[in-house]
């Protein structure tokens, strides 16, 4: 089913914490709503779920509007940050709970748990109950008391924050596979790991300070951010953002000149120039010598902190370099140049085609 | 080995103090308990006595056989019944409520039936008597009971009891397909169970000791409870001697001993949250 | 069932079915009759015949009995119950208030302290105490009456020190409030202890151990951590004493009986309320009574908590 939001906007207090939002989630997608903490995004799915209400804007899903709907008539399901399991039933009876709520016949019940207990493997947990579990098993029982009824969408909170690094990128693989190959359930996800969205989603929306900043692929995200914003909240590690002018259609910056092969004109004055850590090389032809301040081990490479001015330029090196702290190593940019301007902060424009 | 020393006098010190404050607190239930097996010349004897001689269970049979105290005890049953049950509907009904539901201006709603702690029964007492008088429902039981059935302090606790479990299970009720009502039959009230319990204890006794209210509105001695009955018995003199009101004393505060003797555990857990709270 | 189906009117509705008892029971033998209880004081009433309005005659009548009993007090004190039993009671019930509140707080401090330290069968100690707490007062103040006969199990006790004295408890002028005093002690103290125990037991461990490695002695940190950390829990604890000490009524209809024992030595606001409500129909002016019950008792308290929060921040 498709969710629509249309100019959702709502206020706790004075404080704003969503400003005029429009998103279409299509059906069977796998969507995932990114954002820092505080941003709005946990806001806007229990808006969805009907635990919050706009101020303004219409919620429809499958076409239909359902801002009057009690959260219990919606037909969607939800998976809490903290699972919120009912404490006093046991694993059998919390996974049966929203079909018995739905006066789902005895037997009906019966086969209907066993069904999604076998697919999440949790079938010998039936006659526990919650605080006798681990954190990944509650995490399971959620799933399956959310999967039973086959809702038409999935709403899920920050599912794997509360769970160990190991089991969270296991889980990241396995919730996609089950709800979006297997299931094919229309599926929000609410995330502030910008891994977990890149990995798991088919299209994010990026929300920050209650705005959508932009939607698309995690590809489009990747390889053309809106915004600053987007552009460093995305990828590891940060896109690099250096003060840059241009003149004559050419870029100035570290002291020499970009000339843009590209046929497309660039607005002349202050720049922003954001290029990723991946792009930088070490080597000749040098755009500039810059001074080593530090190394970073990542295991799977590594990071270099280089000086120049009173910033900082980030490098991602597969290899390590034999060069020395303090020491000036040349680098050189290969990789496409990102433009964004300086007051606004929103992309000019991408720039594959350039000479140094 | 000084340091040593000093520990065990400051020790055994505490424990001498400890000990007899726990004598205080303890002897007029002990030395009742003697003296109700005893006759009243010897159980008013100077220096007093502690075998009884000859040991009696008059002072228990005069109670049944001259006076209405099994009537009392009945009543006193009946009404504090009638209290612990409704209070534990209304406790965990409005708690709930107060503590999950939408509703405009519900904070404002339940400040002010807290402030209603502040007004002393003393001010409330002289209309609601006149409006029971006027109602028809004075001396009767169960019209005084209606008095006591939404005791706010539990209504409080019952709040913040719901509070601590966090909103997410009601959240996750309401999306499972429970309305509000069920959320609260299916959820709030099986959970409530650790704190409801508190809250019976607390309105038993307070039921069960209650003796302005009875005093005021029951009128006829058959339709007395058990404190407003034995005082009754005192100021009449209805014994004769003192013997029968300290054997009445100690059945009519048996189950308040016993349950507190048992549950002890809870009611202290009860006053840290009250404490923590003032 | 259209309204029924909107979520917002599901809540609403759920809303006001579940507290619609408890608000409304509360509302009306709560606000109701308070207000009632105002209004009434401004007339004169039997119940039986009709309402007359007196305007503020009924508290006229009440400060000019007052101002009666503070003259008897110095001229004739043994007429203060017959001619102003008002202010008779109000002065019983302040210097009641005035022995009562500060032992049973400094007696359930003391036994707080000592209950705290590590020592075996703590649990026993704190049931002992705070049995009398559940127990009614009614049956107290019964059992009392018998031990604090002339010839009774209390004197028994005190001789040694009175040089074989008995003292005549309940009918002698003299000792009648004392006695209720002690029995309220005796009655709430180790109820109180119980909570300062609780207390104490929240107190942050962190504090104490750092004080010890600072090398302060158990006097000191008892002096300067402890008190000072305990003072919203005294606060609490004083100002629960002090509203139940001026209420207090129980006690003194059965151990003085209502028209206050000898000399009405036992007799208190609460009583003179009740006897000129229940017994001299008077009900209007009972309620103007109750009106200064209530002002005595909220400014008392009010005044208490804002001298102790003052402390807190010193």
């Amino acid at each position: 089913m498709s969710v629509e939001l249309k100019n959702i906007t709502k206020a706790f207090g004075s404080t704003e914490v969503l400003k005029d939002v429009n998103i279409r989630i299509e059906k069977g997608e796998f969507f995932v709503l990114l954002g820092p903490s505080g941003s709005g995004k946990s806001t806007l799915l229990r808006i969805i779920a009907g635990l919050e209400e706009p101020d303004r804007g219409e919620i429809l899903i499958n076409g239909q509007r359902v801002n009057e709907l009690d959260p219990s008539k919606r037909n969607i399901a939800m998976v809490f940050q903290n699972y919120a399991l009912y404490p006093h039933m046991n694993v059998f009876n919390n996974i049966s709970f929203p079909l018995k709520m739905r006066g789902v016949k005895k037997e009906e019940i019966i086969s209907k748990v066993r069904e999604v207990a076998n697919l999440l493997n949790i079938t010998h947990l039936l006659d526990k109950y919650p605080y006798q579990l681990s954190g990944g098993e509650q995490q399971r029982v959620a799933l399956a008391r959310a999967l039973v009824r086959d809702p038409e969408v999935f709403l899920l909170d920050e599912p794997l924050s509360n769970l160990d690094a190991k089991l969270r990128v296991k889980l990241r693989f396995e919730l996609r596979k089950l709800l979006h190959d297997q299931l094919g359930i229309t599926t929000i996800y609410v995330t502030h790991d910008q891994i977990e969205a890149m990995t798991m989603a088919d299209r994010i929306a990026v929300i920050n300070k209650g705005a959508l900043m932009q939607i698309g692929t995690p590809t489009e995200l990747y390889e053309k951010p809106k915004n600053t914003f987007i552009a460093t909240f995305i990828g590891t590690p940060s896109m690099n953002l250096i003060m840059a002018r241009v003149e004559d259609n050419a870029i100035k910056v570290f002291g020499r000149r970009i000339i843009v092969r590209d046929k497309t004109r660039l607005p002349e004055g202050d720049i922003i120039l954001g290029i990723r850590p991946q792009d930088i090389k070490v080597g000749e032809p040098s755009i500039a010598r810059l001074k080593l301040a530090g190394e970073e081990k990542l295991g799977s490479g590594y990071i270099l902190h280089l000086n120049f001015e009173n910033s900082e330029l980030l490098l991602y090196l597969e290899r390590e370099t034999a060069a020395v702290k303090g020491e000036f190593i040349p680098v050189l940019f290969d990789g496409p140049l990102y433009l964004f301007d300086s007051s606004t902060e929103e992309l000019v424009t991408k720039i594959d085609n350039y000479e140094v | 080995m000084n340091r040593k020393l000093f520990n065990i006098l400051k020790i055994s010190g505490i424990y001498l103090v400890l000990i007899f404050f726990a004598l205080v607190y303890l002897m007029p239930f002990i030395r009742s308990l003697f003296g109700s097996f005893m006759t009243w010349e010897q159980a008013s004897y100077f220096p007093p006595q502690w075998i009884p001689n000859p040991m009696t269970f008059t002072n228990y049979l005069k109670l049944v056989e001259i006076s209405l105290f099994p009537t009392w005890i009945i009543n006193t049953a009946i009404y504090s019944g009638i209290i612990v049950l409704v209070n534990i509907l209304t406790a965990s009904m409005s708690g709930y409520a107060f503590a999950s539901l939408n509703f405009p201006k519900k904070d404002l709603i339940f400040n002010t039936l807290l402030a209603l702690l502040m007004i002393p029964p003393f001010v409330t007492l002289i209309p609601n008597f006149i409006i029971y008088v006027k109602l028809g429902i004075i001396d009767n039981l169960f019209g005084l009971a209606i008095l006591s059935t939404a005791n706010i302090s539990s209504i409080f606790l019952m709040r913040q009891y719901y509070f601590s479990l966090g909103k997410e299970l009601f959240e996750a009720a309401r999306i499972d397909g429970a309305n509000p009502l069920k959320a609260f039959f299916y959820i709030a009230l099986p959970l409530g169970r650790p704190a409801l319990g508190a809250i019976s204890i607390y309105n038993f006794l307070a039921a069960w000791n209650a003796f302005l209210g009875p005093l005021v509105f029951l009128r006829s001695p058959e339709n007395y409870t058990l404190p407003v009955g034995l005082s009754f018995a005192f100021s009449r003199s209805i014994w004769s001697d003192y013997g029968p009101i300290i054997a009445g004393s100690l059945i009519a505060s048996a189950p308040t001993i016993l349950l507190f003797v048992v549950l002890n555990k809870y009611l202290i857990r009860g006053i840290v949250i009250r404490a923590s709270k003032g | 069932m259209a309204i029924l189906a909107s979520k917002k009117n599901i809540e609403r509705l759920t809303f006001i079915l579940l507290i619609i008892y408890p608000f409304t029971l509360n509302a009306f033998f709560g606000y109701f009759s308070a207000v009632f209880s105002f209004w009434l004081s401004f007339y004169s009433w039997d119940i039986l015949s009709p309402m007359k309005f007196v305007g503020l005659s009924n508290y006229y009548a009440l400060f000019q009995e007052l101002w009666r009993g503070l003259n008897l007090l110095f001229s004739d004190p043994n007429l203060l119950q017959f001619r102003a039993p008002f202010f008779n009671g109000l002065k019983n019930i302040l210097v009641y208030t005035a022995i009562v509140v500060p032992t049973q707080t400094f007696l359930a401090l003391m036994l707080a302290l000592m209950g705290n330290q590590k020592i075996r069968g703590s649990q026993f100690f704190k049931v002992a105490y705070f049995l009398p707490a559940t127990t009614c007062s009614v049956i107290i103040s019964l059992i009392f009456m018998w031990l604090f006969e002339k010839d009774g199990f209390i004197n028994f006790f005190i001789i040694p020190f009175t040089g074989g004295y008995r003292i005549n408890w309940l009918n002698d002028p003299t000792y009648l409030l004392t006695a209720i005093s002690l029995v309220a002690i005796w009655g709430t103290s180790g109820n109180f202890s119980v909570t300062f125990l609780s207390g104490l037991q929240t107190l942050p461990k962190e504090v104490y151990e750092a004080a010890k490695i600072d090398g302060a002695s158990s006097l000191n940190r008892l002096i300067h951590i402890t008190i000072p950390l305990l003072k919203p829990i005294i606060a609490y604890v004083v100002i629960m004493g002090l509203i139940g000490a001026l209420q207090m009524f129980d006690l003194s209809y059965v151990m003085a009986g209502s028209s206050g024992g000898v000399g009405g030595a036992g007799y208190t606001i609460t009583l003179d309320i009740y006897n000129t409500a229940f017994l001299q129909l008077r009900y209007g002016y009972a309620a103007a009574k109750s009106v200064i019950l209530f002002l005595l008792i909220f400014s008392l308290s009010y005044y208490v908590q804002n001298k102790l929060r003052y402390y807190r921040h010193e």
